[in-house]
């Protein structure tokens, strides 16, 4: 299957929606017959019978996999060591040789089917072969070098789904290998660095995405055994800052810039809903920094805080209008970063346990939280993206949840609280709807 | 001839990507040929240890037929003179590295956990099995070391608890029955292991009796 004849295949149900509407097109005079004629024919519409045999051919080649399978299990006990090894491998091998064979025959999609499969049966020769010569490790570590074949397989074949599959394989390392006494430091610095790396080469956001939330795992586990739970959470803050601080640093035309930027956000929207409880504040252990702690949280803050130098720099020419200056939103996650590493600092530093510092640090993240969200808000009507909307209103949300959890008791003040966030979600809703009737906004848009 | 060249740059385009799915191949299996020589190694090169073993249990509940195995070794009390209390295999602590840890409890735990250590083992008895008889925190020259990993450290026992990579055996499903019955009857069961100069360890077969059993 070719890539752009495939992409010029339209479903039933498409191919009757564009006969409908370039039919309504000629009669508006938008296009004339001939041109109506021409946009049908370069378009293929799927047949039910390609599709009956497509399956036909998928049900035949599950079934003589499964079948391959069966025998081999059934007969598993009687097979030597070495047979076992080689059957192991074999697979391995014959999966990547089929995906060779499809490139070479032009069949970019079958081959990087093939690759997919290639790399699932490496991460099952990974646990057989340990089952079969009874060895012994932490678990993490299959999934550490499972990602690393996945990692090279994505970056030579160039596929985004087995790139996705890396990362999410790096990801479940660094959960697995949180649990187990090794924690990774260097290692994950370097795996990672090759997963964002091969993101950046694919141009895959959903990839980088996945990267950056194995990233927050591995900051808020590094330093857990040893810490506190308030540096894991402040480390993950301000992973979410230094994740938005990065976003910046692209053109508002990059793909990139936005995945950054939203897995940040989304980040920094999850470590806030215990940042704004009373609780976490209030049974914040104090216990001495570790050298692993600071390896983790001075790096992130310095990255949070680096887009003060792309604002200081006097020589803006070629940024773009959305790149070009501070907006109230960008400033407003870099004095979050600041906060959240005060906090740590002075956690550290023996200043939790008082009365007086759990309710400064509640009122002080809820400033933070109410913040982000009218600052974000702001920023969607400036800017017309809805995703920034969605996470102003998110963070409006998780201060409202968890400030109105804390006046439950009080029927008249949590019934004040909802109505007048009642008020401004109604405003946000017209600020929204309006927003293109007014010039001066749409004007200062990209 | 434009043509031509065009097609050629295509067909190179087309073996190119061809030939990286091939290299994409050849990594994973040079990761899993690593995996292979890594374990085989001590087993080529090793010494052979016999250890006495007692089977915990004779099925994993995520893994299948795995018999979990506990060595003397597992859990060794530090005493620079005589006998533990409780049973345990007293061993000496060799060099300066035990005396300098940290005093408190907390710092001292800190500093042992997931600490490499190195235990060093006699041949003691008719039987031919191997006892640890001094800890270290490197491989002590011209002795049997044996490689593992401080997973718990019990102050008030002054007692370790080591991981050597020894404590499963994968069984074919069906077999591990004999291990079973062992365990019940409290039959002699030991464990062959070969131990490279590294000091890392590898199972090479489990014995009942001296029966070997298992795959």
């Amino acid at each position: 299957m070719i890539e752009n004849e495939s992409s010029k295949r339209l479903s039933r149900s498409q191919a009757s929606w564009l006969e409908a509407h370039t039919s309504e097109w000629v009669s508006a005079g938008l296009i004339d017959a001939d041109a109506r004629a021409r946009i049908l024919r370069s378009y293929e519409v799927e047949s039910a019978e390609r599709h009956g045999l497509l399956a036909l051919v998928l049900l035949g080649a599950l079934m003589f996999g499964i079948g391959v399978l069966l025998l081999i299990g059934y007969n598993w006990a009687r097979i030597p060591v070495n047979g076992k090894i080689a059957i192991i491998m074999s697979s391995v091998a014959l999966a990547f040789a089929a995906s060779a064979v499809a490139f070479a025959r032009r069949h970019p999609v079958s081959g990087e089917t093939l690759a997919l499969i290639g790399v699932l049966l490496f991460g099952n020769a990974i646990w057989l072969i340990a089952q079969v010569l009874h060895m012994q490790g932490h678990f993490s570590d299959a999934f550490l070098w499972w990602a690393v074949g996945a990692l090279a397989c994505a970056l030579l074949v160039q596929s985004k789904g087995v790139g996705a599959g890396a990362a999410i394989l790096v990801g479940v390392w660094v959960t697995a290998a949180g649990f187990t006494v090794d924690r990774p430091l260097v290692s994950f610095l370097v795996v990672w660095a090759a997963t964002v790396f091969v993101a950046y080469q694919q141009r895959s956001t959903v990839m980088l995405k996945i990267a950056a939330l194995a990233a927050v795992a591995w900051v808020s586990m590094v330093s857990d055994r040893v810490q506190p739970a308030s540096v894991s959470c402040g480390a993950a803050a301000l992973a979410g800052c230094a994740f938005c601080a990065i976003g910046l640093w692209h053109r508002a035309s990059n793909p990139m810039r936005r995945a950054w930027l939203t897995t940040g956000l989304a980040v920094l929207l999850l470590v806030f809903i215990p940042l704004l409880m009373t609780d976490m504040h209030h049974g914040a252990e104090v216990r001495n920094v570790t050298w692993r702690s600071l390896t983790v949280t001075v790096p992130l803050l310095l990255v949070a805080v680096s887009p003060v130098l792309r604002w200081l720099r006097p020589d803006r020419a070629g940024a773009d209008s959305a790149t070009a200056g501070p907006q109230l939103a960008d400033i407003t996650t870099l004095l979050t970063a600041v906060g959240v590493a005060s906090w740590m600092g002075l956690t550290a530093a023996g200043f939790a346990g008082s009365p007086m510092w759990t309710r400064s640090a509640t009122v002080g993240f809820s400033v933070l939280a109410l913040a982000m969200s009218v600052s974000l808000i702001r920023k969607a009507l400036r800017t017309d993206t809805p995703a920034d909307l969605a996470f102003g209103v998110f963070f409006g949300l998780a201060f409202l949840l968890v400030r109105w959890a804390s006046l439950i008791d009080s029927m008249l003040w949590s019934g004040l609280m909802l109505l007048v966030a009642s008020a401004g979600f109604f405003a946000i809703a017209r600020l929204w709807r309006d927003r293109e009737r007014r010039p001066a906004m749409a004007g200062s848009t990209s | 001839l434009d043509k031509d060249q065009s097609r050629i740059i295509m067909m190179m385009a087309r073996l190119s990507r061809s030939l990286r799915a091939l290299l994409a191949g050849a990594v994973c299996l040079s990761i899993l040929c690593g995996m292979l020589v890594l374990h085989a190694w001590p087993l080529w090169t090793g010494q052979p240890v016999l250890l006495p073993v007692t089977p915990i249990d004779p099925r994993d509940l995520f893994r299948g037929e795995y018999v979990r195995l506990d060595t003397p070794a597992t859990r060794l009390a530090i005493r620079k003179n005589g006998p533990a209390s409780d049973g345990t295999i007293a061993v000496a602590p060799v060099g300066p590295w035990w005396d300098a840890l940290p005093p408190g409890e907390r710092d001292r735990s800190a500093a042992l956990y997931a600490r490499v250590v190195y235990v060093q083992l006699e041949r003691r008895g008719e039987t031919g099995e191997h006892q640890p008889v001094s800890i270290s925190d490197e491989p002590v020259p011209d002795r049997l070391n044996l490689r593992g990993r401080v997973r718990w450290y019990d102050s008030h026992r002054e007692q370790l608890t080591v991981e050597y990579g020894l404590d499963s055996y994968f069984m074919q499903e069906g077999t591990a029955k004999p291990v079973e019955e062992a365990l019940r009857a409290r039959r002699r069961v030991q464990m062959e292991i070969a131990v490279a100069t590294s000091g890392r360890a590898r199972i090479r077969r489990l014995l009942v009796d001296g029966v070997p059993v298992g795959p």
